[in-house]
């Protein structure tokens, strides 16, 4: 069995570099479709919808890597954002809006940028 | 990769702010888009679509709170200058790369905007330096910086 490390599962779009963690959730929403004609008590769930979202903690090292984080933030548009796990055949992409982000200025500390994105549409 | 310390929130009541704050330790710009969910019956697939329906900012830090001034505070405003900015004032904000002696001195901006003070706390323990806590909320538009900025050394 081969297992896959943190540091080869990564994320990226135009905004990411220098990646330390990411997390990837993909969401299936569920309704229950149980009916009376349905005995007993358990629930019958369907997925109905799916949504997906990619956060991740970046250190960001020049001045126009931070601008870039502002500049997606203000425009409110659609990224490719995708992740790919090194030597699997598990990678996903799709579009994505920058919907929350905090940039942390620590004294001594290295600049570092959270990003998350809520995916809009499908992936592939 | 750059260290904190080089990246400072320049604050003043009026325009093209110079003065740091002062004693600085921490500082967090956070952005937040308001999304809605905006499928419709012309959407295909069980995929859901958003689209972003509002932003907002906020930025929040903490510094030392100083006994006095002295020649290190030159162009910063103390833990008292923050704190009397709280209030409906507009207050007029940058975030800029800083160098040279105690990284006074503007290199290039990264952002700017306007805010408002809305939160100041002051922790003192025993035995450790008082700090103070500062929470801005952004009022109007993010502006992206450039590297054509004004000096920030008084």
């Amino acid at each position: 069995m081969s297992k896959i490390k943190g540091q080869n599962f990564k994320t990226s779009c135009a905004l990411v570099a220098d990646e330390t963690n990411c997390t990837v959730t993909v969401q299936g929403n569920t309704e229950d479709t149980t009916t009376k004609s349905d005995t007993g008590l358990f629930a019958k769930n369907t997925v109905v919808s799916k949504q997906w979202s990619v956060q991740t903690d970046t250190y960001q090292a020049e001045t126009s890597q931070l601008r870039a984080i502002i500049t997606a933030f203000n425009t409110a548009a659609a990224i490719s954002v995708g992740w790919t796990a090194t030597g699997s055949n598990v990678s996903r992409s799709g579009q994505a809006l920058l919907n929350d982000f905090t940039m942390q200025f620590d004294d001594r500390q290295t600049v570092q940028c959270q990003l998350q994105f809520q995916g809009t549409g499908g992936l592939s | 990769m750059k260290k904190g310390q080089y990246i400072r929130l320049l604050l003043a009541t009026s325009a093209n702010p110079t003065k740091v704050i002062a004693a600085a330790k921490t500082m967090q710009l956070h952005g937040s888009a308001t999304t809605e969910e905006s499928s419709t019956k012309d959407t295909t697939g069980d995929d859901l679509e958003y689209e972003v329906t509002g932003l907002s900012y906020d930025i929040s830090g903490s510094g030392l709170v100083l006994s006095t001034d002295d020649s290190l505070n030159t162009g910063a405003n103390s833990a008292n200058d923050v704190l009397t900015m709280l209030g409906d004032t507009t207050l007029y904000w940058r975030i800029c790369l800083m160098e040279g002696t105690n990284n006074r001195t503007v290199v290039a901006e990264i952002a700017s905007g306007q805010a408002k003070l809305t939160q100041w706390s002051a922790q003192a323990q025993n035995k450790q330096n008082v700090t103070y806590n500062y929470q801005l909320t952004g009022f109007g538009a993010l502006a992206v910086g450039s590297d054509s900025v004004s000096s920030g050394t008084d």
